[in-house]
């Protein structure tokens, strides 16, 4: 036998790791992450969130981030908030509240272009210079190509608005391994996934967005119930708002510019948090504001997310007593009140411990680690297959495609064969479980593969492809390689088992190991033993009587009769003698089968016809 | 039955256990695959799962899973010099035949 190495389980998973992100491509900012033991965000001069903000300068040179947030001279188009219009058609843009701050003009195929310096952006195309800033960002960090990203997108965002999203990130070169829904995320990075069943509201205040989303929980996945929000209201509106308590209640503040006035109000609600009151000086006037005060100015705005809240929960179903926990996503978020207020109105328990900017990033990268394999033993695995996924091959055995516990999707292919000389057709059972018998296992389906060609047995190569999607499903397709005939099936493969079922499963095929085994052997003896006996009687058939003299022939039938008796029975020693048996009494004949087939190949011919 | 080490295979686990630096033990398996089923599976174990059994021989924690077991009982694992190559062999009284390569076996 060939000598074996050690190797090492450790060094092995380092070389196969994959480099793969979380991708939080937000409205106003945006984050990339990665999660190996501990999470890693990859920041651009030293701020962790990134302004998803593109500056296309004269020359047609891009921009992405903070550089971008940095030109203010009249040569640079800014282009903010791209996100508002990925995926809509022109008529939806012109439809939308507020025409956003970039002219929006039809192009080719109606698709709404940003016209700059006589060229045409499309949405997509802006979004994937943040995805490429963001790429490029990441790899010069790691110093390492990267493998796939899993990207956030709302739970309200359609199929055309999450197929433009995956666009453009194929345009910037990254792999998708996933969209996945932000609330999802977050509620991903507090390890939510881990209780059985539940429902959350997931409370995203963002700098320019309020989005709510009911999510519910069952067996390890994620639904979305319900969403709701305001794709107006965010941090922008508390400011405003305290900027215009300051002018009201301070008549200095006149002197100032709007602008100006905002930036103190938006120092004011990020130093109150947790104070009594705070006092300022602005250029020597003092400034003074209570945390009462501060939560009256901001009621209003407040109010009209509870409200948004509450037709999110009406809207899913669930009356506000199931919901378990309420998470906060956003920066602002950070403001104190709203999380006891929360508490108050829905009486149940806030989740905030995560940093909320982050919190997306942070799930999403979670995700992609998961969905790459990497981490296997670190973290408990969300999308895996809970049993075994395989096919029934001749005598009732279990071949198995895919492995219990690898993470889905995936898709994965083996080849198999005929059994019987112009074998036409093939049964494809599909099956589920951990034994090696069929009868064991669970069957999912089966489907026929018909018009195989007539070959030898053994001769046609037929490819079965097992692929399970990210809900899944999974489908199950062979095809005959020569002639290209297939045949598919899909089925859901968790389908009518529960979590105990599951467990009892894997439980039987570790103590039933042995017995397995036994008839895993027996079965494979059978096999072998009708391959025997089927190959040796159509050679006889064939030519025996021409090749053997009768007393040979009948000495070779009698073993043959014994194999064959010993295949009924359930004694796999006494198959393998009978098998043995046979061999040695058709030695002879095999090889003036060969003998003769090779004379009759080169009967009448010359040499050179030969070699 | 147990599974043991011959003396030579133990001097090389704990001269590579001690170059590596971790680990608790050796995990032996076997995984369908090859030509003729199964092959063996030899790696460092730096834990033990709660399924797995344990057998201690010449001071060297050998560590396998119970599925693996079956096929494995009474095996000894040995080192030996083959040509130029030298590494681990496991001398399996379960094993029935051999594909030609050597990789895979049948119990």
């Amino acid at each position: 036998m060939s000598l074996l190495q050690i190797s090492d389980p450790t060094i092995t998973n380092e070389n196969l790791k994959k480099f793969v992100v979380g991708i939080d491509l937000g409205t106003t900012n945006s984050l990339i992450a990665s999660y190996d033991l501990n999470l890693r965000i990859y920041q651009e001069n030293s701020s962790k969130l990134i302004p998803s903000v593109v500056g296309i300068q004269k020359d047609d040179n891009i921009l992405v981030g903070n550089n971008a947030c940095l030109q203010s001279d009249s040569d640079t188009t800014i282009i903010r908030s791209i996100k508002r219009i990925m995926g809509l058609s022109y008529e939806d843009i012109n439809k939308l509240d507020h025409q956003e701050n970039f002219p929006v003009v039809r192009a080719q195929n109606d698709l709404p272009c940003i016209a700059v310096n006589d060229k045409e952006y499309s949405a997509i195309d802006i979004s994937s210079k943040i995805l490429s800033h963001l790429k490029q960002l990441a790899e010069s960090m790691e110093n390492k190509t990267l493998d796939g990203a899993v990207i956030t997108v709302p739970a309200y965002f359609n199929d055309i608005q999450r197929q433009a999203t995956k666009n453009a990130a194929k345009l910037s070169g990254i792999n998708v391994l996933r969209l996945l829904n932000e609330p999802t995320a977050a509620a991903l990075a507090y390890g939510l996934e881990s209780n059985e069943t539940g429902s959350f509201v997931i409370y995203d205040f963002g700098g320019g967005t309020f989005d709510v989303s009911v999510l519910n929980l069952d067996k390890g996945i994620f639904k979305v119930l319900s969403t709701d929000g305001n794709t107006r209201l965010g941090g922008d509106d508390i400011d405003n708002a305290i900027s215009i308590w300051l002018s009201n209640n301070y008549s200095f503040m006149k002197k100032y510019s709007y602008s100006e006035i905002k930036e103190y109000a938006k120092s004011i609600k990020e130093s109150i948090a947790n104070e009594e009151s705070i006092s300022i000086k602005v250029n020597e006037n003092p400034v003074t504001l209570s945390q009462d005060q501060f939560q009256d100015i901001i009621a209003p705005i407040l109010n009209e997310t509870f409200e948004i809240v509450k037709n999110a929960i009406t809207a899913s179903g669930l009356s506000p007593s199931e919901i378990k926990n309420i998470i906060l996503v956003g920066g602002s978020t950070r403001i104190n009140c709203i999380k006891n207020l929360l508490e108050k109105k829905f009486s149940c328990s806030v989740l905030n411990n995560i940093d909320p900017d982050i919190v997306v990033a942070h799930g999403a990268a979670i995700q992609a680690s998961l969905l790459s394999g990497n981490n296997k033993d670190n973290i408990l695995l969300l999308d895996v297959l809970p049993l075994s996924l395989g096919i029934e091959t001749y005598g009732g055995l279990a071949e198995k495609v895919i492995l219990r516990n690898t993470p889905i999707p995936i898709k994965l292919r083996k080849t198999f064969t005929t059994f019987k000389d112009g074998q036409s057709k093939l049964l494809i059972n599909v099956i589920q479980g951990e034994r090696e018998l069929v009868d064991d296992c669970n069957s999912l389906g089966s489907f026929i593969l018909s018009d195989i060609p007539s070959m030898v047995a053994g001769g046609p190569r037929i490819d079965v492809d097992f692929q399970i999607d990210a809900d899944g499903i999974l489908s199950v397709s062979a095809t005959e390689t020569t002639t290209g005939n297939t045949s598919r099936i899909e089925v859901k493969p968790s389908y009518g088992l529960s979590e105990s079922d599951i467990t009892q499963m894997i439980n039987d095929s570790n103590e039933s190991a042995e017995i397995d085994m036994n008839l895993r052997r027996l079965n494979e003896s059978i096999v072998e033993g009708k391959r025997v006996v089927y190959a040796l009687e159509q050679a006889l058939n064939n030519d025996g009587k021409d090749l053997l003299s009768n007393e040979e022939y009948q000495s070779i039938i009698d073993k043959l009769d014994i194999l064959k008796s010993s295949i009924s029975g359930d004694n796999s020693d006494l198959i393998e003698h009978g098998i043995r048996e046979v061999e040695k009494q058709s030695e002879f004949y095999v090889e003036r089968r060969m003998n003769s087939s090779i004379k009759s190949l080169i009967a009448g011919k010359g040499i050179d016809d030969i070699l | 039955m147990t599974i043991t080490i011959t003396d030579n295979a133990a001097k090389h686990v704990s001269a590579h256990l001690l170059s590596r630096g971790k680990g608790i033990g050796l995990r032996l398996g076997v995984k369908t695959t090859g030509c003729s089923g199964l092959a063996y599976v030899i790696e460092f174990a730096d834990k033990i799962e709660t399924d797995d059994k344990i057998f201690e021989d010449k001071g060297i924690k050998l560590i396998i899973n119970p599925k693996s077991y079956a096929y494995l009982k009474g095996t000894e694992l040995d080192f030996g010099r083959e040509g130029l190559n030298e590494g681990f062999k496991f001398n399996n009284p379960n094993v029935k035949d051999k594909c030609g390569c050597g990789e895979s076996f049948n119990v």
